[in-house]
């Protein structure tokens, strides 16, 4: 039997490679399993927007991420300016790197039980480098929930609620599905964008505004 | 020569490394290269764009014909330009000061800080040019051995 040379061995073992990745690929686009759920459906505390809006967008976000913090800031630009345009809606991502993203997310999900998560993430994104290295979190969580309008008993009482991180865990297996490895990372009307400056592009380009990209 | 570990087995574990590496960024969507790409501001937009898409799949395949022993002396000269591409990436970050947290060399499957991966690299360097130093110690147990006595 004659043997194959090593250039077509080389050839065969690439494109056995590009036949078997192109494979996957198209079974993972084609397999009936999670399907893309409805970006209006769930959680209304941590949407907002116009659920009808062109641009859709699901951000998942880990408050204690500095690049989160810039995004979040970029967003409420382009929001401010278009705020019947967008429809917004933010799932937790905590990672594991950053020693106080699941705290900071469990408290954000007591605010949003209580109908304050917007005015509590601004307070919280805007001041993330005043909390983000302190041991101890807790005292500025507590003076920015007093700010945002919370009822910190409450919260005390929420944050030892069993179930509370379930939406948490829910969201971060819900990004890993979607192949979400790093925050900011966001669903552009259904397109994987991960990053401010991607976001800044994509977002110009949907609202045709000449690239302001850094 | 006579190594703690023997070359080829060195070879294999560095192969295996990157393959897998490479293996897990073609996996996941390239937004998520092009946001750790983005990160060390080296390149302009439509560079950033190319070397998200392609430098995965040539860390797949050079760790793929690493591990295999395929185009043995080609493959380590790509690593150590692969590899001085990084070491210079990094050493740039770290010059400017640039706020990365985390190097994203490694795809989703582990975090490291970028001075860390800086020290990884250039121990990565040295295997890599003691491999291509010792090319007939790597050589063992590879494909081009293997295509050597074949087509003698």
């Amino acid at each position: 039997m004659k043997r194959i040379s090593k250039p077509v061995a080389t050839v065969l073992l690439i494109l056995g490679c590009v036949v078997i990745f192109f494979g996957f690929k198209y079974f993972q686009c084609y397999s009936p399993a999670p399907s893309k759920p409805a970006v209006v459906a769930k959680l209304p505390q941590r949407a907002k927007g116009n659920p009808t809006a062109k641009i859709k967008i699901i951000e998942f976000i880990d408050f204690q991420c500095p690049a989160c913090a810039t995004g979040y800031e970029i967003l409420n630009d382009y929001f401010k300016k278009n705020p019947d345009g967008m429809y917004i809606e933010l799932r937790y991502f905590p990672l594991q790197m950053h020693k106080h993203g699941l705290t900071s997310a469990r408290w954000g999900e007591c605010s949003a039980r209580q109908g304050k998560f917007w005015p509590f993430l601004d307070l919280l994104l805007k001041r993330q480098k005043e909390w983000s290295d302190l041991t101890d979190p807790l005292p500025p969580f507590r003076a920015m929930a007093q700010e945002a309008g919370l009822d910190v008993e409450q919260i005390k009482v929420c944050l030892q609620y069993p179930g509370l991180e379930k939406p948490i865990q829910s969201d971060v297996e819900e990004g890993k599905m979607r192949q979400v490895v790093s925050t900011p990372s966001y669903l552009i009307n259904h397109e994987m964008i991960v990053g401010t400056k991607s976001l800044q592009m994509k977002l110009d380009g949907l609202l045709g505004i000449k690239t302001t990209a850094p | 020569m006579k190594s703690l570990i023997p070359l080829f087995v060195l070879r294999i574990l560095i192969g295996g490394f990157f393959f897998v590496v490479g293996f897990d960024k073609i996996m996941h969507p390239y937004q998520n290269f092009l946001y750790v790409v983005q990160a060390y501001q080296l390149f302009p937009e439509f560079l950033e764009e190319i070397v998200a898409r392609i430098f995965p799949w040539m860390e797949f395949f050079l760790g793929l014909f690493l591990l295999l022993g395929l185009w043995l002396k080609w493959t380590l000269r790509s690593f150590l330009l692969i590899i001085s591409a990084f070491l210079l990436m990094i050493a740039q970050a770290l010059i400017r000061k640039l706020p990365i947290d985390n190097c994203g060399c490694f795809g989703g499957l582990f975090s490291s800080k970028i001075q860390h991966t800086f020290a990884l690299d250039a121990c990565l360097w040295v295997m890599v040019s003691l491999m291509l130093k010792h090319i007939v110690d790597t050589e063992k147990w590879s494909l081009d051995r293997y295509f050597l006595k074949t087509e003698k």
